[in-house]
């Protein structure tokens, strides 16, 4: 072996006897990068990334499109209301960009909503039709264990006056777990029937992943 | 200066003369993920991760406690927003201290509540935050609003400064107060204040608190 031999990363020296290793060796980029390209790895080369197609966050959960859909037609049906009932969401194709996380639905009405563990930020509301003055609460739910506020809709919400139609907070999972949105409290919420399309038009979840 | 000596980042020749170095042997932080980007770090550069990943700070969610509120004390223009936390109603507190409400810009000196929140300055620093609160007060009647404000809440309202918009609430609604406070890098104190008022209202109830909500997160 002698010093003219020598390589690094196949690099020879040159007249100086100077080796120019650059930072990324070109065998190990796929493609040729554009000005203000970054270096992504693919899992075998790096790859040329336009900043636009970077991926920004850590996946986040949209659902509610402001489709018409008749809620009779949900799991629900046409029945009255109680404490405790589960609610559902209507949207025809739903966003889901969280890994691991699944959304459980059938013909576009959404019953649950899966999430592996780890932090987010929950916000969702609906409206439903009232068969007289009234209200109604609604959150997210673990079981039977309420997750985030209520979010209240109605005319007359008594003891819930001040509160928005927004349900909302931030909630941390130990692992992947199954959650519901359910009525916590209500007063004269109509039936299934009567709700027709205006829970599919008006129902929204945005679930962001914060870690 | 001998041939086995010679090494490049600790990378001796291989049979070829060849040392062999790539990017892994650059990168102090390796390239463990897929979607990775390179990343100046602290010590030089990595692909750990190009995502960015901030948890939560701050939640308020009602515990099963019973209590009572006592309503007779009375939201004034320039008073801090009440919120209960004796029963560990604020379940996340990630670098924010609780400010028990106390001084005259208060409608209740109380331990039981908090009137503000004090930011971290080495763990706020330079950090941006989203602030969002949903505060269900006791409303008797008209409507008054309030607004996310830096500066100390025992001190009159004039010196501190606004974070957001005047939020709404009246005898059925209310709006979420959004503010967006940057860290300066000394821990801060900040506390929702009453703006205007045209009416009668209180704190929260055992009842108003299932519809509270206050986070705080990091968005940049």
């Amino acid at each position: 072996m002698s010093h003219n031999k020598i390589t690094v990363a196949g690099q020879k020296p040159d007249v100086n006897g100077d080796i120019t290793v650059p930072f990324v060796s070109t065998d190990e980029i796929t493609g040729t990068p554009a000005t203000d390209d970054y270096l992504k790895w693919n899992g075998t080369y790096w790859e040329p990334t336009a900043n636009a197609s970077l991926t920004t966050g850590v996946g986040h959960i949209f659902i509610g499109q402001g489709e018409s859909d008749n809620y009779s037609n949900s799991p629900h049906g046409t029945g009255s209301f109680s404490a405790n009932d589960q609610i559902y969401f209507y949207d025809s194709s739903p966003v889901n960009t969280i890994t691991g996380a699944t959304i459980t639905s059938s013909s576009g009405w959404i019953s649950s909503i899966t999430l592996p563990a780890g932090d987010y930020l929950i916000n969702a509301k609906t409206l439903f039709e009232f068969s007289a003055t009234g209200y109604c609460g609604y959150a997210l739910y673990n079981g039977s264990t309420k997750l985030t506020s209520y979010g209240v809709i109605g005319e007359a919400r008594v003891n819930y006056s001040g509160s928005s139609d927004i349900s909302m907070g931030i909630i941390q999972l130990s692992s992947s777990t199954t959650l519901t949105f359910k009525i916590g409290v209500l007063s004269n919420v109509d039936t299934g029937t009567a709700q027709s399309t205006t829970p599919s038009k008006h129902n929204l979840i945005y679930i962001e992943k914060l870690s | 200066m001998s041939y086995k000596k010679l090494t490049v980042n600790s990378t001796a020749p291989n049979s070829n003369d060849d040392i062999s170095i790539d990017s892994t042997n650059l990168l102090d932080a390796g390239r463990s993920g897929v979607n990775c980007v390179l990343r100046k770090t602290a010590n030089g550069w990595g692909s750990n991760s190009c995502l960015k990943s901030y948890g939560g700070n701050l939640n308020f969610l009602t515990t099963s406690a019973v209590y009572n509120t006592n309503t007779s004390y009375r939201y004034d223009v320039g008073d801090n927003v009440l919120l209960r936390k004796v029963s560990g109603e604020f379940n996340l507190t990630d670098s924010i201290t609780l400010v028990n409400s106390s001084g005259s810009y208060v409608p209740q000196v109380t331990g039981s509540w908090t009137m503000a929140y004090s930011f971290d300055g080495t763990f706020f620093n330079n950090k941006k935050v989203l602030l969002r609160a949903l505060i269900a007060p006791t409303a008797f009647s008209g409507n008054m609003s309030v607004q996310w404000r830096l500066g100390n809440p025992s001190n009159a309202l004039s010196t501190t400064t606004p974070l957001g918009a005047l939020s709404y609430y009246d005898v059925n609604y209310g709006s979420i107060v959004y503010g967006y406070y940057t860290g300066s890098g000394t821990t801060e104190t900040l506390s929702m204040r009453v703006i205007e008022k045209d009416g009668v209202f209180a704190s929260h109830t055992r009842t108003r608190a299932t519809c509270v909500s206050i986070t705080a997160k990091i968005i940049e």
